[in-house]
């Protein structure tokens, strides 16, 4: 593993600076997705080797959870570990704090950072579907502009995202949630830890007294090389009673999504897993309704 | 721009300065300019967790590390504990066989569990996801570990 050459910028606009005037250098936050690609026999062929580093490690306005301009945004070197501890995301955005925990082990935690995970953009990254049903925006910083779009629309698939050379990730914001609204992300994998999962989901919920469904996001991972929020699938069960939801949906499910696997398990039982998943995923974002609730 | 870099940084308590290369690792920067060699070299990809380290008192994948990036910070491995508690219960609970994965285990369990009271036996197979013992079946470690935790 070689490269040109190490810089350490302390903020936003040292970093852009530097990324315009070499556009080829390697963006590294925690490293924990970077430096086992780099290791990669193929990351030659990638043309991952000899590049520089622009380190975001020391930019400290990246580094932050807040209330903004009215939705909840997320500072792109924030860690995995303080995603799983902070407490405006424990009640807001429960599924990426779900996300979070159980993500790789405590020393991938306590440096991985979310900007990281989707500038990686693995096809595997736990974060899609929860960032799908949270209603995730990315900010991003270029030389002399900033712009942001849909999390959805900022991925293009596995590996590839719309961030061009020379611009740098601020934040990650999240919809604000209302009362009576759940929302939870659950995985299943050969191990329990440590291990790529076979399938994930994430939904949001939100629910009347009566626990009809008013509003719901369902959303799918690691069945192709993107993740899928299943919006019209969603929308047919505004109005139904949450218990009769939970069962149907792992039929409705199964037959929306359209598997394009890694061949590490059959595309059908991956479907069905999914179908699993997207019923657990809802049902314990009902419950956080019930027990957050007014 | 120089290729190679200064950095600063107290390991194990002593302050050292020395150059290193912008795409050298930690685990590189430790063992061979260091010499310190209770980090070990497992899978280079964080899946094993032989090379775990401290930084800043929160546990690190050395192996996922650029030296570079603990320029300024505070490094410890297990040469750095001395007469660990810990050391010694893994000792007497049958928890070290081969010790290739020890420096790795203590500085795990360590870095997560140090100032949590109250440890179950989740939390500490929890600090242990991400640690690769081939010989024990975890149990001794576990073991260890709570008779840690209930001592303090």
């Amino acid at each position: 593993m070689t490269a040109e050459w190490y810089a350490a910028p302390t903020s936003i606009a040292e970093a852009v600076d530097l990324l315009r005037r070499s556009p080829d250098a390697l963006i590294v936050a925690g490293g924990t997705d970077l430096m086992p690609r780099l290791r990669r026999p193929r990351a030659r062929v990638s043309g991952l080797t000899n590049r520089p580093f622009v380190s975001l490690r020391r930019v400290n306005s990246l580094d932050d959870v807040q209330f903004c301009r009215h939705r909840l945004s997320i500072g792109s070197v924030v860690t995995h570990a303080r995603i799983a501890t902070d407490s405006i995301l424990h009640s807001d955005a429960t599924a990426l704090v779900d996300v979070a925990v159980g993500i790789g082990s405590p020393a991938v935690r306590a440096w991985g950072t979310i900007g990281g995970t989707i500038a990686n953009a693995s096809r595997s990254m736990d974060a899609g579907p929860a960032l799908l049903v949270l209603g995730a925006e990315i900010e991003i910083v270029g030389a002399g502009y900033r712009r942001k779009e849909s999390f959805a629309d900022f991925l293009f698939g596995s590996h590839r995202t719309s961030l061009s050379a020379g611009e740098v990730i601020e934040t990650v914001t999240l919809r604000p949630t209302s009362l009576r609204t759940g929302s939870a992300f659950v995985k299943q994998g050969v191990r329990r830890v440590m291990d790529i999962a076979i399938a994930t989901a994430g939904a949001k919920v939100v629910l009347d007294h009566e626990n009809v469904i008013q509003q719901i996001e369902l959303a799918v991972g690691n069945i192709g090389p993107l993740p899928v929020l299943l919006s019209e699938l969603s929308d047919s069960f505004v109005g139904v009673r949450a218990e009769d939801a939970i069962r149907d949906i792992p039929r409705a499910v199964e037959n929306a999504v359209a598997v394009n696997g890694d061949g590490r398990v059959p595309d059908d039982y991956r479907k069905a897993v999914c179908g699993q998943l997207a019923a657990r995923a809802f049902k314990l974002a009902c419950d956080r309704v019930v027990t957050q609730g007014v | 721009m120089s290729s190679r870099q200064m950095i600063d940084v107290e390991v194990n308590g002593r302050s050292e300065e020395f150059e290193v290369e912008p795409a050298e690792t930690l685990l590189t920067a430790l063992r061979v300019r260091l010499g310190l060699t209770a980090a070990k070299q497992g899978c280079g990809a964080g899946q094993c967790g032989a090379c775990t380290v401290m930084i800043d008192g929160r546990p690190a994948a050395a192996c996922l590390t650029l030296a570079a990036q603990v320029d300024q910070a505070s490094v410890t491995t297990a040469e750095g504990l001395k007469n660990h508690p810990l050391a010694e219960l893994l000792l007497r609970h049958g928890g070290v066989q081969c010790g290739f994965c020890i420096p790795g285990v203590l500085m795990a369990l360590i870095a997560t569990l140090e100032s949590v009271a109250d440890v179950s036996e989740g939390d500490v197979r929890t600090a242990l996801a991400g640690n690769l013992c081939r010989c024990t079946g975890y149990r001794p470690i576990v073991d260890a570990a709570l008779e840690w935790a209930s001592s303090r």
